[in-house]
């Protein structure tokens, strides 16, 4: 992992003058986004372990440059208990030492993005009756649905 | 040999707070409506996503007992000349070929689990247990809890049920809390829906609840299987006669169809819908009315 100092939009600025990468990201391509978040595509593991990465690092000497985006599905924040997760993930990650971190639904349009560009969203875990799955592996048909229903919950 | 299809972290539905998901490999059942195919055998198998594949043939160019084909949407593995020797997966560059499943060692299961600690500590989480049936490999299971519980994480055991007794008293000590499927009463449907008499998994239900370690059962409403009124209210009667309070009803999806493609296998459930919210809401009011505390896993 590299650290991107400058959050905000600066990774299309910064990847402007960066040449191709070995991860298999072309030249002047934007780099990962938010100073602290993985790249597109690579955080396998899940949230849990993407806020261990990113926490690291000493945020104090980056302090006001470190950001992290992260991704949530709609669903995991619908009930109660959901929440009360999602507020276990973010207390641990400044009990950590984390400085700043911040959360998008997943939406229906990255749902389509995932749809045409499959290799940059093979990480895009999707739940259901609790159930998790790769978005990529599913049948087109049900990510249709998926994508339909999605915009209703918005 | 323990073959571990998937280590989930950031598990959210499978036991309280944040935890951890290891799924064993290996099941004694088939059910049709299976979500995880590649689940069931205990053996490490290749699979192929579609979407990811550029067609570019270097899997072709390597098999050695060439079972391996390139149709339009992507490759076809012939399973009967397939020895999972895994050169393929060397080469496919995109990633479009995978490996389910890995021969681990109870060491290398605990190191992953434990990464999540602070999680575990902040939201009242754990380690769940799944599969496949993970009390096929009931040492591994009593040691990993005996270790998680020592080191002050909840334990979880996901199981079908269909076990033997030995395996429950041997898990069961170590464990904070059993979700345990029941999927129908009548042991001829249950035969023709799973490929096995459910018998043997009442009799463990009543083992699981005299040990006292607080227990949720769980219920797939598959539609046109096991979703009247009738299918629901006789589960209940029987979960009821075994002062168990607590039932989770998980509705029908077809998330797991893709995989079915993935592994070359027919899912027998083709264009079944799914159950309509309406109609789970229902049948969670008539458990509820009855006594049970019914949580419907969304």
């Amino acid at each position: 992992m590299y650290v991107m100092r400058g959050g905000g939009s600066g990774h299309f600025w910064g990847g402007m003058v960066v040449g191709a990468l070995p991860d298999g990201r072309k030249a002047y391509e934007a780099t990962a986004d938010g100073s602290l978040s993985p790249v597109q595509g690579m955080d396998i593991e899940g949230p849990t372990a993407v806020m261990l990465s990113a926490t690291k690092i000493n945020h104090m000497e980056y302090a006001m440059t470190t950001l992290l985006n992260m991704k949530l599905m709609p669903t995991m924040v619908q009930t109660r208990e959901g929440i009360k997760k999602v507020i276990a993930l973010v207390k641990t990650f400044f009990d950590r030492g984390g400085w700043h971190v911040q959360f998008n639904m997943v939406d229906q349009k990255i749902l389509i993005e995932a749809q045409k560009h499959p290799e940059r969203y093979r990480n895009l875990i999707v739940r259901v009756g609790g159930y998790s799955a790769y978005f990529v592996d599913l049948t087109k048909e049900i990510q249709d649905d998926i994508i339909s229903r999605t915009q209703h919950a918005i | 040999m323990t073959v571990v299809f998937n280590i989930q972290r950031f598990s959210i539905q499978d036991g309280p707070g944040i935890r951890t998901t290891v799924f064993i490999k290996g099941c004694p059942l088939r059910c049709l409506w299976c979500s995880n195919p590649e689940s069931q055998r205990a053996v490490p198998e290749i699979a192929h996503s579609d979407s990811l594949c550029n067609k570019c043939g270097h899997c072709i160019e390597v098999c050695e007992v060439n079972a391996i084909s390139l149709s339009n949407s992507g490759v076809r593995i012939n399973r009967e000349l397939c020895t999972e020797c895994g050169k393929c997966i060397e080469v496919c560059i995109p990633e479009a070929l995978k490996l389910y499943g890995n021969d681990l060692s109870l060491e290398e299961v605990y190191q992953v689990v434990i990464r999540d600690r602070l999680f575990y500590q902040n939201s009242g989480g754990g380690v769940t247990i799944s599969g496949g049936e993970p009390l096929s490999q009931d040492d591994l299971v009593a040691e990993l809890f005996k270790r998680c519980q020592d080191t002050g994480f909840h334990t979880c055991l996901d199981t079908s049920g269909y076990a033997s007794p030995k395996a429950f008293e041997k898990v069961l000590p170590h464990t904070n809390l059993v979700l345990f499927d029941v999927k129908l009463m009548d042991p001829v449907a249950h035969l023709k829906a799973t490929g096995k008499s459910n018998k043997k998994i009442l009799r463990n239900l009543k083992l699981v609840s005299e040990s006292g370690v607080p227990t949720i059962v769980r219920i797939p409403l598959i539609p046109g299987i096991n979703d009247s009124e009738g299918d629901i209210t006789d589960i209940a009667s029987y979960i009821k006669s075994l002062d168990l309070k607590k039932i989770d009803l998980l509705p029908y999806h077809r998330f797991g169809e893709g995989k079915y493609k993935m592994l070359d296998r027919k899912y027998s459930l083709s264009g079944l819908s799914q159950i309509e919210p309406g109609r789970v809401e229902e049948l969670a009011n008539i458990l509820r009315s009855s006594g049970f505390e019914c949580n419907i896993v969304i």
